[in-house]
């Protein structure tokens, strides 16, 4: 054991002579806006989801092994020098970047509208727990069509619906979703027959089985939602971690893709709990002469508190479904510790879910499956995909619940006001853990930023602090009422500037770090110092 | 097999996805890798070992994964709520007996009113081998119609005897090997949280019994502790008909993840004297859970008694009312005390750690008597204590694990694979 000791003590000593703290520096160069990861590739694997081993390994095997593997905390790899992430197959600047109108975002991916009667129904779902089949409309166009579980009419088509437009604008690649409403005369039954590649065969005593099980409206029609089958073919969901060996464009491992990472803000803002590889879908597409993965999130259904009233768990969103750690701290607290979920309502309507707004904590919330991306992220993660978040107002909110069609507008109100409580939790939790200056330019030699905290209105201005590097304030700026705040002239030459915004007496946020050269054009941007 | 590009690069002017930082000088290592190399070496080898430890175990997975793909009911991925028939493992352990092993299947909604059968089989532990066959219906065909059955053979090669009466005495062991057949109809009234079932029983048992078979316990074998010749039964075998008049009172909101309510149940039996044994029968066990807080922090409440009597000589030793075990005074082996009256108290407060698991405290006391005014004797009650897990859904118990102190330390566990909605009277 001594042996041991001395030999790691040695190799310590090794890194540090060999691996010094060096500062980063940026190239002179524009910040990069789109990656080149759509190079033509030869027809890549199927990957199974092997629903077992998953299990095993979130809830042991792997969690064990990478718990014992002591990750340090690392920038995310695919952002640019301003730490934002470029246009590639995984995800679109949209609403971070650029002004998206309503109608822009409620329309979303959609390509051709809901299925139009009558539809063919060709296979019975694949996956998940719900009903559904798979089916062919008028314009020859198949869908996957899902319903709402018994007794919750609306619960999850409407928040499949609404959370695929909010994604969308976020500026993830999605299906085109829609509620639809049929009867069962506009259902016919393609000749039966058994499994085959696209999936398993449905008869008509099997459709009208299942029919007699779901919810449907005060009509007497079927409401469902459909999810589009995407263009190209499908070919299992993206891993978790690592990069997949046959795709020569996936040179990012998952877990430190900026906006898989960043999607736990967004997965908690929506209570999309239900994030496992399943829900991710990779699709080998043709576009433009050139065959390559584009990379998909997909069903939304079980977002809004949806995970937590069909599984009638209240623990959604607070505690992995089996979490080690508070599994082990309840035990020894023998029931004298309350947790947070024990006060968790259920919403007034049947076709809203728990989503929580008091006891919502975006620190504290956790997915239902531990997701390894969440694991990995930093400050910077947060920060990127809470300034999306901030983006969305509450009309364009009100706009997108409007796409679940939720029979009775007072559930939509309450809907719209619980997402814009949990919105403003977010801001706060992840805008003002760090210093939220953005959009920097430079201008007359003299340095401008935005504030975001005062932008979104989490925070009422302050000063921003320049400081050295022992930490010694060698200048301040004010922050204007809308956010804006302007420095002191710069010097030439490459710069870099350590900026922290004050909001007073002992608020005062960790130090960034803005390269600069010859006082003429931002070069990169440290979101959280080394 | 890495995959190959099939084309120059479309974009010439856009960098590739991990080249997009535009760092000249990309961060070196950093204080948090520094700091954490040296753990990391440390934990280096054990991180090796459980990597290929559980190699095997995420390639079988891997092949049972694509071998049983899970289905949303009995007709495979159209609906989620009609799952009728299962088979699982059937898993036990009682200190100083060791581990049961076995299979148990079930057929639920036999007739579509929710009857349920089982069939269970075992070896190990507590049996050499058994074997369980069960039925159970509160509205048999959508009528009032409570009807259960009871079918089991078992052979258990090492029973703990340890004198009659609750004085100190020699530990021995024996082998039984017993039939019971049980069968119950009566009418249920009611519905879920109000629920009574009124019926009658007939008990078939035959049991006779032996020296303890090789190889288990270090205790030594009956006959070299007991004169057996005096103990009723044991040479000759029991075998009895039991007629009973059974009364139960269920208000319990859930079955198995109880917040509140009472589960009670008593009965009145005759064992007529077919051959050697006639006997009165009389029993009583009333569960109370009372809500502490939110429903998931539970005091459950138990009282019990059992009463055998007949005359002198009538009462088979292995139908005296016993203690001891998992069900009654835990903390104390199974059928430690034994005599014709038995009385027992228990608390178990119950908190939530899971969904699906609870933990649980409990103090268990009783006491067995030759008659039921002994039974006051407060002094002479037994007391044990405890720890333990009851993971269970909202009608089904699944597993239990006790760790309780009495007269030793004594550990159980149980898998309960189908005891959910129909809760078996033991006979």
């Amino acid at each position: 054991m001594r042996r041991l000791a001395s030999f790691a003590a040695l190799a310590a000593v090794a890194a540090l002579s060999t691996g010094c703290v060096t500062a980063p520096r940026f190239k002179d160069q524009p910040a990069v806006w789109r990656v080149d990861d759509t190079r033509d590739i030869r027809p890549v694997e199927n990957r199974e989801f092997l629903v077992y081993q998953y299990a095993a390994d979130i809830v042991a095997l792997r969690r064990t092994t990478r718990a014992l593997e002591l990750h340090a905390t690392r920038r995310a790899r695919n952002v640019n020098a301003l730490d934002e992430v470029p246009d590639s197959s995984w995800f679109t600047n949209r609403i971070g970047v650029r002004t998206v109108s309503i109608d822009e975002a409620v329309r979303g991916p959609d390509t051709g509208g809901p299925p139009r009667a009558p539809l063919v129904v060709t296979h019975a779902k694949v996956g998940g727990t719900n009903p559904g089949f798979v089916a062919k409309d008028a314009t020859g166009r198949s869908f996957v069509v899902k319903f709402d579980p018994v007794g919750s009419l609306e619960l999850q088509t409407a928040a499949s619906v609404i959370v695929n437009r909010f994604f969308w604008a976020m500026g993830f690649n999605v299906p085109s979703d829609h509620v639809f409403s049929f009867r069962r005369s506009d259902l016919s039954i393609k000749a039966a027959h058994g499994n085959d590649k696209d999936g398993p065969g449905i008869t008509a005593q099997a459709l009208d089985a299942m029919l007699a099980k779901v919810p449907r409206s005060p009509d007497g029609s079927y409401r469902a939602s459909s999810s589009e089958y995407l263009k190209g073919t499908p070919r299992g969901g993206f891993a978790a971690e690592g990069v997949r060996d046959d795709d020569p464009n996936d040179r990012v491992p998952h877990e430190h893709r900026r906006e898989l990472r960043g999607l736990r803000v967004f997965a908690a803002w929506l209570d999309h709990t239900d994030m496992k590889e399943d829900n991710g879908l990779d699709i080998y597409v043709h576009e433009d002469g050139r065959h390559f993965l584009r990379h998909f999130l997909i069903d939304f259904g079980e977002t809004l508190g949806g995970h937590a009233a069909e599984k009638g768990r209240m623990t959604d969103g607070f505690e992995y479904a089996w979490d080690n750690e508070k599994q082990l701290e309840a035990t020894f607290a023998l029931g004298l510790w309350k947790r947070p979920w024990e006060d968790r309502k259920r919403s007034p309507w049947p076709s809203i879910g728990p989503v929580t707004t008091t006891e919502f904590d975006p620190r504290t919330w956790r997915e239902a499956y531990p997701y390894w991306p969440f694991f990995e992220r930093d400050a910077a993660d947060e920060y990127w995909a809470a300034k999306i978040v901030m983006r969305f107002d509450r009309a364009m909110v009100e706009a997108l619940v409007a796409t679940g069609r939720l029979g009775d507008p007072r559930a939509a109100a309450y809907l719209v006001d619980a997402i814009m409580v949990r919105r403003q939790k977010i801001g706060m939790a992840y805008v003002e853990a760090v210093t939220p200056l953005d959009e920097f330019d430079v201008k007359d030699g003299r340095l401008r930023a935005t504030d975001l905290g005062t932008r979104f209105g989490l925070a009422h201005g302050g000063i921003v602090e320049r400081i050295d590097e022992r930490d010694r304030v060698v200048e301040t700026a004010v922050i204007q009422a809308d956010g804006r705040v302007c420095l002191a002239p710069l010097e030439s030459g490459y710069r870099v500037l350590r900026l922290r915004v004050n909001r007073g007496t002992a608020d005062v946020r960790p130090p960034m770090q803005v390269h600069v050269k010859d006082a003429s054009r931002v070069l990169g941007v440290i979101r959280i110092e080394p | 097999m890495a995959g190959a590009l099939l084309s120059a690069p479309a974009y010439a002017s856009d960098p590739l996805p991990d080249q997009a930082h535009g760092l000249e000088t990309p961060p070196g290592t950093t204080t948090e890798d520094v700091a954490l190399f040296v753990p990391r070496v440390l934990v280096m080898a054990p991180r090796l070992a459980l990597t290929l430890v559980f190699f095997p175990l995420e390639q079988g997975l891997r092949v049972f994964s694509r071998r049983v793909r899970p289905t949303n009911g009995a007709t495979p991925d159209v609906d989620d709520d009609v799952r009728t028939v299962a088979v699982l493992p059937h898993l036990s352990y009682v200190s100083g007996f060791g581990p049961t092993l076995g299979v148990a299947g079930r057929y639920q909604n036999l007739g579509g009113n929710d009857e349920e059968a089982a069939l269970t089989a075992g070896v190990g532990g507590v049996y050499a081998q058994f074997a369980d066959v069960a039925f159970h219906a509160d509205r048999t065909a959508g009528s009032r119609l409570w009807l259960e059955s009871r079918t089991r053979y078992e052979i258990k090669p090492q029973q703990i005897f340890q004198g009659i009466g609750d004085g100190a005495a020699p530990e021995s062991r024996f082998r039984e090997e017993r039939l019971l057949a049980v069968g119950r109809a009566g009418v249920t009234v009611g519905e879920k949280g109000r629920l009574v079932r009124i019926g009658g029983s007939l008990v078939f048992e035959r049991s006779s019994f032996g020296p303890k078979d090789d190889g288990y316990s270090n205790a030594p074998s009956i006959e070299a502790a007991y004169d057996t010749h005096g103990l009723v039964g044991f040479d000759r075998g029991v075998r009895t008909v039991e007629a009973q008049a059974n009364l139960q009172v269920d208000t319990r909101d859930e079955v198995a993840a109880t917040s509140r309510g009472i589960s009670a149940a008593a009965f009145i039996g005759v064992v007529p004297v077919l051959q050697s044994h006639g006997y009165a029968h009389v029993g009583a066990d009333v569960t109370g859970t009372i809500d502490l807080y939110k429903g998931n922090r539970v005091l459950v409440l138990r009282g019990a008694f059992e009463g055998v009597h007949g005359p002198q000589g009538d009462v088979p030793f292995s139908r005296l009312a016993r203690l001891g075990g998992p069900d009654s005074l835990r903390g104390y082996r199974i059928d430690r005390y034994r005599d014709r009256d038995s009385a027992l108290l228990s608390a178990e407060y119950r908190y939530p750690i899971h969904d699906i698991v609870a933990g649980a405290l409990f103090v268990d006391a009783g006491h067995v008597a030759p008659d039921p005014a002994s039974l006051t004797a407060l002094d002479r009650w037994r007391a044990g204590a405890g720890i333990g897990l009851r993971i269970r859904t909202k009608d089904a118990f699944l597993a239990s694990l006790d760790l309780a102190y009495g007269d030793g330390v004594q550990l159980f566990f149980t898998v309960f694979p189908f005891e959910s909605r129909a809760q078996w009277n033991k006979p």
